[in-house]
């Protein structure tokens, strides 16, 4: 279990908590640019001053329903060896310092991502 | 030893017994190019002595000793004494370039490899053949030539950094209602050049790629019963740190292809009135920012009757194909085609991905045969893959980037004139396809002209329809992350000065799908 915490978010009803490690920060939705015959869940690129981040839309990589974005909406920014991503959530709950007994599902970002 | 150090060292040493390595292909190869090789060779020995004997590599250290006074004797010695000493030589290089790389120092090993080089003699006939290299020549890394170690991801930032600062400095003159102002002009003109020395900082000799492959043609013929040596022009030429690392892998496939399966054996050659060994050449030109590459065996080519033949055995139509079209085939990506290609002529594996591998960077592969008389494959790839000069245009509410390498022009066509059979363009007709309808993409705006880009084929060029041009841009171009999965036709992403984002295309796979 990660010494740094979690963050727990709602996503396509569901509720999830990601390993606070490789969480670089949580961003507001700017535009996503998609990427045509490109994977379902890639869900675009945005830019991330000046660098150019391939969003996952993580509903979608999940199988779940996929709600529109809304200004609740987030975008977590994680870091992935040497990659860079955004993982598109519906909304961003809180901050845990440890897993409790009602802490949500943990996100796989290895099924998610793929390895690497 | 301490990382610093440690990283110098191999800067400065793995190069150097790269150079021992093409030194003694060289000598091997020809015996006239003799007195300047050994004059490198001793150089690059005694260097790699030194550098080992300051970091503790003791080892390593004896036998670049070892090897330093046996050159300087098997230099005077007749050609035949010489063929067996450089084979010798050959496997204690190899030894002495992976106790360099790893820091390991295999004792036993060692001390048996300078044994046999203090056994070699000038009178004495080669007794056994050399036990091949234990480890597959190619694999292992050429560390940077130069001093100053830099990551390169360091300098991809740097670039990042000053690509952005472009975008805010161009924000700032917007912002300034446009009135010219000498201070921000000059920083603009400062940050371009700026710009240009970065890039420059990743230019690698191509040569660094090609000394692994040297040694690859070699071994590999030795291994398949032929002889081979690979000549190379063009080594010096510099080439981005991206490119040369993405060329690796395509080039591999294609020269172990030349050998596996267009050169012939020793015997087939002499009877068809060839030199019993075969040449592999890779020769390289850069223009305009474009590095070409040529790779080329003087085997028995590709027979395209023979491809005709089986692609129909296989259920596909080849009837009225030319020449050219039928070569295509080789780098097919159908299993069945493939199959059917690697059937005949072994040519299917592996040319299909290296084909792929050379789209992402925005390039392109040729191949052509003559029948009897060897095989040639062109490759054309951008010498900075960070910045790609192209045409970008509007389509379906997006932008892409159309690379400058492939357009012949954009023309405005009346949408009346365009048919089914394609548009007019220069006395003739060319196929005309919807950029929008080829990418799925939101309907296109009606217009009562069409913008036309026209693509440049082997054949015929294409005409792709789109919805309005953006102008000339240098793209820096970045990988697409693997969750894209890999969408045919785009082989790269970029942001333009005002931050909108561009999916560069490769215009041909993306008309072809």
């Amino acid at each position: 279990m990660s010494a740094a915490g979690y963050v727990t978010f709602s996503v396509g009803g569901s509720e999830l908590a990601l390993d606070l490690a490789p969480v670089q920060e949580v961003l507001r939705v700017g535009p996503i640019a998609p990427i045509p015959r490109a994977a379902r869940r890639a869900r675009g690129l945005t830019r991330v001053r000046g660098r150019l981040v391939a969003v996952v839309d993580v509903a979608v990589a999940l199988g779940l329903p996929v709600p529109p974005v809304t200004d609740q909406s987030r975008i977590l920014l994680v870091t992935r060896g040497a990659r860079l991503l955004g993982l598109l959530v519906d909304r961003v709950h809180a901050l845990r310092p440890s897993a409790e007994d009602d802490t949500p599902e943990l996100l796989d970002l290895d099924h998610l991502l793929g390895a690497g | 030893m301490d990382d610093a150090l440690h990283a110098v060292f191999l800067d400065e040493t793995l190069p150097l017994a790269a150079q021992v390595e093409h030194g003694l292909l060289r000598i091997e190869r020809d015996a006239a190019a003799l007195d300047d090789a050994w004059r490198v060779l001793l150089g690059a020995l005694h260097t790699i002595k030194g550098n080992c004997g300051m970091v503790g590599l003791d080892a390593a250290q004896g036998l670049a000793h070892a090897m330093e006074q046996q050159v300087r004797e098997v230099r005077r010695w007749p050609t035949t004494a010489q063929e067996h000493a450089v084979q010798t030589m050959l496997a204690t290089a190899d030894l002495l370039r992976r106790t360099v790389a790893t820091g390991e120092t295999p004792a036993e090993e060692a001390a048996r490899a300078v044994e046999q080089l203090l056994e070699l003699s000038p009178t004495e006939a080669p007794r056994a053949e050399v036990s091949p290299a234990a480890s597959p020549a190619g694999d292992d890394v050429i560390g940077p030539v130069g001093t100053v170690r830099v990551e390169s991801s360091t300098l991809d930032r740097l670039l990042e950094s000053t690509a952005d600062l472009a975008t805010w400095l161009d924000r700032l003159r917007a912002a300034i209602d446009h009135a010219p102002v000498e201070p921000l002009e000059r920083a603009i003109r400062r940050l371009a050049e700026l710009r240009d020395a970065v890039l420059g900082l990743r230019l690698v000799p191509l040569s660094t790629l090609l000394v692994r492959y040297e040694r690859l043609v070699r071994d590999l013929g030795r291994a398949t019963g032929k002889r081979a040596v690979m000549v190379v022009t063009g080594g010096d030429i510099g080439v981005d740190k991206h490119v040369i690392d993405r060329l690796g892998e395509p080039l591999l496939h294609m020269i172990r292809n030349a050998i596996d399966h267009g050169l012939e054996s020793p015997v087939e050659r002499t009877r068809a009135g060839k030199p019993e060994t075969g040449t592999i050449t890779v020769a390289a030109t850069a223009r305009g920012g474009i590095l070409n590459l040529v790779v080329r065996d003087d085997g028995r080519g590709i027979d395209p009757a023979r491809l005709a033949a089986a692609a129909e055995r296989r259920g596909i139509d080849t009837r009225g194909w030319g020449a050219a079209r039928l070569l295509e085939l080789v780098f097919a990506s159908e299993v069945s085609t493939a199959e059917v290609v690697t059937e005949l002529s072994g040519r299917g594996v592996g040319l299909d991905q290296a084909r792929r591998a050379l789209e992402r960077l925005g390039g392109s592969v040729q191949v052509s045969s003559t029948r009897g008389a060897g095989t040639e494959l062109q490759i054309r790839v951008p010498l900075v893959v960070a910045v790609q000069r192209s045409l970008v245009v509007s389509c379906g509410g997006a932008l892409f980037g159309i690379p400058f390498t492939s357009v012949v022009e954009a023309v405005r066509i009346p949408r009346d004139d365009v048919t089914s059979e394609g548009a007019p363009w220069r006395e003739t007709r060319i196929p005309a396809l919807d950029l929008a309808q080829l990418l799925e993409l939101g309907a296109t705006e009606p217009a009562a002209r069409l913008t036309c880009v026209v693509i440049d084929r082997p054949e015929l060029p294409v005409a792709l329809v789109v919805d309005g041009l953006r102008g000339h841009h240098d793209l820096m171009v970045g990988d697409l992350d693997p969750v894209f999965g890999q969408p045919r036709g785009i082989t790269g992403v970029a942001a333009l000065a005002d931050g909108s984002i561009v999916a560069v295309l490769d215009p041909l796979a993306v008309a072809t799908t």
